[in-house]
């Protein structure tokens, strides 16, 4: 009896924490916003930069506001604005051009259209959500567990015709 | 589970400033706050965070040397590292790896921002004259085993990196003031202006004064040299460094760096005399860093010109002239390529007897490829080729054994490299396989002394010149090391099995100085001979939030010799097997409580031999007993910009004897540091 009501309790655990997705951290959005200071061609002045979320989806829809927030709290850097607007997936293919997106949790179903997004307008695409640059969708990956570490999936830079410098490439992890 | 975001109140605390929206040269700041950890290029040449070196590193922080109980650099690495550091008298310590450690230690690399300090007219680190304060040192990165596939000759043993902060980034602006014990006197000033948006200025300036160590006797034993002739009662260092950095386009970086230095103190000769050294070193530096799409550019050219004199006229004037052009390229995901190429020219007047120049230039070509084979598996290779010429002009000594055409027809044609394989075993455990060859080339005094010995009425001449006919001296090392992350714990432990083969030592012959004395034959400098050593270590440390902060290192290791001198009583190097100590422990622990820092360094050694000088030239074996010393600081943060501290270097008792030289004093030092 006790060995089937652990294995429930192991299953339900499995079950509930495969079901969930990972929201974006404060330190995992600061990572990925300083990796575009090492793209050949960096930001400068006003940056818009794209929120990508699905509203319909709430743990994206809840990430992205978090991002928003914490994007609007402060000045990003010195001589570069970052000003934060959100973008609806679902409404992608008629977005205009954003030159750097973070790509929110959740998205999985719409890695396609975010790429093919990307791919249209150079977008450098920025997630905490690893199984994104994993799947060749997204170019940037950040992560602070169990250490800090930054992903690029250089199939998609190359496609989205994004380069970084090549001493930051070199302290990377490219798929 | 849902991970939820930090709470926005974290957003005033938000700060993801890229620091500089172009960066080209290596922003260390910027590098580890992005990674959490130091990041170096001085392992492969491309920047690498720590964790992902291929080679046993340690990176000593801004933030554990503004702790350290010690106020030298060569005190900061006994205290941090379990580097051979042997102190012969206050000023005068002697840093190696893995051993093989002596008086004008010749196997250990120094550079200030890559740029040699290492001094090739005797062919040994003047630490004492380095141009850098304590409070502008990014980090001090220490690489063991041999690294010349990078860094070219006498990266044999090990290389030690002090990089300073860069003006760019790095804004340090401190003022510092230290007394202590035996009249210790230091002031240091370090100031940084920006120049706009396009770069900054640094400007340093600092030295001390203080009296040797009370006691003039060096080691006891029969026939031993009681005392230190003709020996100043005090030491002095003085030193500026102006470094520079700009921005020339997007793309374009450029940095420059200027020092003098200039410092009198003992120095305790590997002939077993003592002897009172005057020392200047200027250098000059130029690089200019660019990024394009093909990879980053970097071409640097510098210059060091030096001069060492002591109170027997011995006077080596040195200049050394560096030009060298690399590339860092990555192609693909998994393959990252270094190519370099270098020139070097190197030159010293004889001396004591003057009238000729030794020199030698030497053309290298070197390369690096990083492969990431597969996810969990890494593999580094680098090659550098160098051909060295050696030349001589102007007058030859009577009786010297060399013209100037022996020494022209002098080339070395010298292969350096380093192999590793690494694997991932697990996210935590990783497994390292490593090849390294290192070459020492003789330093300009072992190719071009020009000494004449003899003391009228007593002894009667002789000479001792240099050898143009010696090959360079090649380390070959293997070591295979785990090492695992105790991330419960913040803890990281790391071991390795290392097994080191030495070539070609050079030494002066078995007829030395005392066979000089009786006989007056020249002497020269001779491949005495080769050594293995085998070893291991083992090195834990971790920290915790609550401000508690532990190390501890210890090395077991054996050396075996098989020499050619036929009298090892006539030679002050024939003992190599006895000149490291079996086991070395070190640890050091600190706990920062509010405002309070409190820090303490152990480190314990089995006994070790050397080869003193007696009175009438030979060199029998002397034991320095095992010891443990012990350094001590508590800091207090008096406000953000203002801090006081107390420490005590080798506190444990009044002396300590490290070496055959002097016994070294327990000192105390009382600190001020004003952040402005």
């Amino acid at each position: 009896m006790l060995r089937f009501i652990f294995f429930c309790v192991v299953s339900l655990g499995a079950v509930f924490v495969s079901a969930t997705t990972k929201a974006t951290t404060l330190k995992e959005l600061q990572l990925g916003i300083r990796t575009t200071g090492y793209m050949f061609d960096p930001p400068h002045g006003k940056t818009e930069i794209a929120i990508l979320y699905n509203p319909q989806q709430p743990d994206s829809d809840v990430d992205a506001r978090n991002v928003q927030s914490w994007l609007w709290s402060e000045q990003a850097m010195p001589n570069v604005e970052l000003v934060p607007v959100l973008v609806d997936v679902n409404t992608l293919d008629s977005a205009r051009s954003f030159r750097i997106g973070i790509v929110t949790s959740g998205l999985a179903p719409q890695f396609d259209r975010i790429f093919s997004y990307s791919q249209k307008h150079a977008t450098l695409t920025i997630t905490a959500d690893l199984d994104c640059v994993r799947a060749g969708k997204c170019a940037v990956g950040v992560t602070t567990s169990p250490r800090m570490g930054v992903f690029i999936n250089h199939t998609v830079t190359n496609a989205c015709a994004i380069d970084f410098l090549a001493g930051f490439r070199m302290m990377v992890k490219e798929l | 589970m849902r991970r939820h975001p930090l709470p926005l109140v974290a957003c005033t605390a938000f700060s993801m400033a890229i620091g500089n929206a172009h960066a080209q040269n290596l922003d260390y700041r910027e590098m580890e706050t992005i990674f959490g950890e130091p990041v170096t290029t001085s392992v492969t040449g491309s920047p690498q965070r720590v964790s992902d070196v291929p080679a046993a590193m340690t990176i000593i922080t801004a933030e554990q040397i503004s702790r350290a109980a010690a106020v030298d650099i060569p005190g900061i690495l006994r205290e941090y590292t379990d580097l051979d550091v042997l102190q012969f008298a206050r000023g005068d310590s002697e840093v190696s790896v893995r051993g093989y450690d002596k008086a004008v230690s010749s196997r250990l690399l120094v550079l200030i921002n890559d740029r040699q300090v290492y001094l090739d007219n005797r062919g040994f680190t003047d630490w004492q004259s380095l141009p850098v304060q304590l409070s502008e040192i990014r980090q001090i990165e220490v690489v063991k085993g041999p690294n010349s596939a990078l860094f070219g000759f006498n990266a044999s043993g090990g290389v030690v990196n002090i990089v300073t902060a860069n003006p760019m980034y790095d804004s340090v602006n401190t003022m510092t003031v230290r007394a202590g014990s035996n009249g210790y006197k230091e002031t240091s000033v370090v100031g940084t202006a920006p120049i706009g948006t396009m770069g900054g200025l640094r400007l340093s300036a600092g030295g001390f004064d203080a009296s040797n160590f009370p006691t003039n006797s060096l080691w006891e034993g029969p026939g031993s040299v009681t005392s230190i002739r003709n020996w100043d009662k005090g030491i002095e260092k003085r030193s500026v460094n102006l470094d520079g950095s700009f921005r020339l386009q997007d793309n374009i970086e450029g940095r420059v760096e200027a020092s003098h230095s200039q410092d009198t103190r003992l120095l305790y000769f590997d002939d077993g005399y003592t002897y009172n050294v005057h020392t200047t070193v200027d250098s000059a530096k130029g690089t200019v860093t660019a990024d394009t799409r093909l990879g980053q550019i970097d071409a640097t050219i510098y210059t060091n010109i030096g001069d060492m004199r002591d109170q027997f006229g011995d006077d080596f004037r040195t200049v050394l002239a560096v030009a060298k052009l690399q590339g860092l390229f990555k192609a693909g995901a998994d393959h990252s390529f270094r190519v370099a190429t270098e020139y070097r020219h190197n030159g010293m007047n004889t001396t004591p007897v003057e009238g000729a120049h030794v020199a030698y230039s030497d053309l290298s070509a070197s390369g690096m490829w990083a492969w990431s084979v597969a996810p969990q598996w890494d593999l580094t290779n680098a090659l550098r080729l160098d051909r060295l010429e050696l030349s001589r002009d102007g007058a030859s000594p009577l009786n010297s054994a060399q013209t100037n055409g022996d020494y022209s027809r002098q080339s070395r044609n010298t292969v350096s490299g380093n192999s590793n394989l690494t694997h991932k075993l697990t996210d935590v455990d990783t497994l390292r396989l490593s090849f390294g060859r290192g070459v020492e080339v003789p330093s300009l005094t072992t190719y071009g002394l020009q000494e004449r010995w003899g003391v009228p009425g007593l002894l009667p001449n002789g000479l001792v010149t240099g050898n143009p006919e010696l090959q360079p001296t090649t380390v070959t090392n293997y070591e295979f090391a785990y090492s695992r992350d105790l991330r419960p714990w913040s803890a990281k432990l790391s071991s390795l099995v290392f097994l080191q083969k030495n070539d070609n030592l050079i030494s002066q012959g078995n007829t030395s100085f005392a066979n000089l004395f009786a006989t007056g034959r020249p002497i020269s400098y001779i491949d005495i001979g080769s050594s293995s050593a085998i070893g291991t270590e083992f090195g834990i440390d971790g920290h915790t939030d609550q401000g508690l902060r532990w190390a501890a290192k210890y090395r077991f290791e054996t050396i075996s010799e098989h020499l050619r001198v036929n009298n090892s009583a006539n030679n002050y190097d024939a003992d190599y097997a006895g000149s490291a100590p079996h086991h070395l422990l070190t640890g050091n622990v600190g706990y920062t409580l509010g405002k309070w820092d409190f820090d303490l360094f152990t480190r314990a050694s089995s006994s070790y031999s050397m080869r003193p000088v007696t009175q009438t030239g030979t060199y029998p074996p002397y034991i320095v007993a095992g010891y443990l010393s012990a350094d001590a600081r508590i800091g207090y943060n008096l406000t953000s910009a203002i801090s006081l501290a107390v420490s005590a270097v080798n506190m444990q008792q009044q002396t300590t004897r490290f070496t055959a030289g002097q016994s070294v004093e327990r000192q105390f030092y009382g600190t001020v540091v004003v952040k402005y």
